[in-house]
């Protein structure tokens, strides 16, 4: 098992509810990220956020994301307990939505303006990560001329250009195929072990290859009755220390049987949420 | 696909030369008749004159329709959105008497006219692609750090900068209908629409042909030329689409 320690708290979801007219979709939802640090390497924080379709992970994620106002409760980001507001994380949506009209280079120019005052210090961090990403052929290619996986990486990029820590990332292996599943695996978790702080989180259907590259699973679920009807709105009902079980940081994770073990305890609870 | 055209035009010609339905002149009779309009009618001066009065009317019409479009996004000017895009059920003929009042020349009355005609399909045509803009588009930009200035910027006024070349082309064909009744309306200056009329009241109808071609070809040139303006200065507009 990996030696490792929990830190200061980066990332606090508190007591936060959401109303919809008369409908309560998210209720008392509480979670933390904390950071988490290895002795002798830099290990960011990566936690699979999972639960069933219409359970309202959207919501939430737009919560965390400072684009949606809670009913009551509050997200805070950092050590200082900055509130969630547009821009504190990077989003990387779905569809990976980029400006149609400028080309890639285009669309990382206008995201880095913001961080890179300096034109110089801009054009390096953008060509680093056209590098990183080998995107760099195609910097002078319009969004519609790109595939899926290279507009997904166009999309990272974007977002990292203009985020400090966290970013957000939904169903990020959604319509993928086996190989491009394992290079945007391996893609989040070097972002993530870019620094100490980063923190990605994953929202995603994909249990296996979301609990793969994570550190901490979060399932999302309401509470039912006897007769398995909803009675209160979705909250973060199960939390999966991925650490603490001896499961993160471990690229030989989908071989172990307690890997699967555990896989098979969250489809069992899948039924459940 | 120029093969296609030109054989489906070369089928077009043949029935029409050859067909015993006289009704219709010949296409010889209307060449005829465009060479008599060209030296006799001046046709060229004509058609000039209304070709400047239309582009004239669209661009005056764009701007106003832009701003309208661009302040919807602000809730208070919403309605006022709304209420343009119905003004395209009123009829112009009832309008031209409050417009002559208010203008000061046959060419003010008809320039006024067309720009209330153009206005009202063009901001129903900007709205709806505003409204129709998906909200994660909105969110995108707000997550890269933009203020809403930033985003109305990037999102509706740049983003859809394509579909407006395309929406001046929409209008410019409903400008171009509307171009003949604008000028039976009034008369001053003539114009290929007066040309027409005059034509149409003395029933001679190889003229009548030879104009409305003339009104048809311009007007195809005229949308050709804008469709391609569009691919000049947007090259990723058609980048999505099916050839």
């Amino acid at each position: 098992m990996a030696q490792y320690s929990y830190k200061d708290t980066i990332l606090k979801v508190d007591n936060v509810n959401l109303t919809l007219g008369d409908k309560v979709i998210l209720e008392n939802v509480n979670a933390e990220v904390r950071d988490a640090t290895r002795p002798g390497s830099v290990k960011g924080q990566i936690v699979g956020f999972l639960g069933p379709s219409g359970i309202g992970k959207t919501k939430l994620f737009e919560i965390m994301a400072g684009l949606l106002k809670p009913t009551s409760g509050n997200v805070y980001y950092g050590p200082d307990k900055e509130p969630a507001h547009p821009g504190c994380t990077g989003v990387v949506q779905q569809n990976y939505p980029l400006f149609m009209h400028r080309t890639v280079l285009g669309n990382l120019e206008i995201a880095a303006v913001k961080n890179y005052k300096n034109a110089d210090e801009r054009k390096t961090r953008i060509f680093s990560l056209l590098d990183r990403f080998k995107l760099r052929p195609y910097q002078d290619s319009y969004p519609a001329q790109l595939s899926g996986g290279q507009k997904q990486r166009v999309a990272i990029a974007q977002q990292l250009l203009c985020t400090d820590n966290f970013l957000l990332m939904d169903e990020p292996f959604s319509g993928l195929d086996i190989n491009m599943v394992e290079e945007v695996s391996e893609m989040i978790v070097e972002i993530a072990n870019m620094n100490e702080h980063n923190t990605i989180i994953i929202v995603s259907h994909d249990i296996v290859s979301t609990a793969a590259i994570a550190d901490n699973l979060w399932l999302m679920g309401r509470e039912k009755d006897k007769d398995g009807n909803p009675t209160s709105g979705s909250k973060i009902k199960y939390t999966f220390d991925l650490l603490e079980r001896g499961l993160a940081w471990r690229e030989d994770i989908r071989k172990i049987p307690e890997f699967t073990e555990m896989i098979n305890e969250i489809r069992d609870l899948f039924h459940n949420l | 696909m120029a093969i296609m055209i030109a054989i489906q035009m070369a089928v077009f010609l043949v029935l029409w030369t050859t067909s015993s339905f006289r009704l219709i002149p010949t296409p010889m009779e209307i060449l005829k008749s465009l060479q008599s309009l060209i030296a006799s009618q001046n046709l060229i001066y004509e058609l000039w004159n209304s070709t400047w009065l239309c582009l004239k009317s669209l661009l005056i019409a764009t701007i106003i329709s832009l701003i309208i479009s661009y302040a919807t996004v602000i809730p208070f000017f919403k309605p006022i959105g709304y209420l343009i895009s119905k003004f395209r059920f009123w009829t112009l003929v009832g309008l031209s008497f409050v417009f002559t009042l208010i203008t000061h020349s046959g060419h003010e009355l008809k320039v006024t006219l067309m720009v209330f005609g153009i206005t009202v399909f063009f901001v129903t045509s900007m709205v709806s692609i505003i409204q129709s803009i998906p909200k994660y588009e909105f969110y995108h930009a707000r997550t890269l750090r933009m203020n809403e200035w930033q985003v109305v910027w990037e999102v509706i006024i740049l983003g859809r900068l394509d579909q407006v070349l395309e929406v001046i082309r929409q209008n410019f064909a409903i400008a171009w209908m509307m171009l003949t009744m604008v000028e039976g309306i009034s008369r001053a200056e003539g114009g290929i629409g007066v040309l027409l009329l005059n034509n149409n009241k003395l029933l001679r109808l190889s003229d009548v042909f030879a104009i409305q071609l003339v009104i048809l070809l311009m007007g195809i040139f005229l949308d050709y030329t804008i469709g391609k303006l569009r691919e000049f200065f947007f090259p990723y507009s058609k980048l999505t689409l099916e050839k």
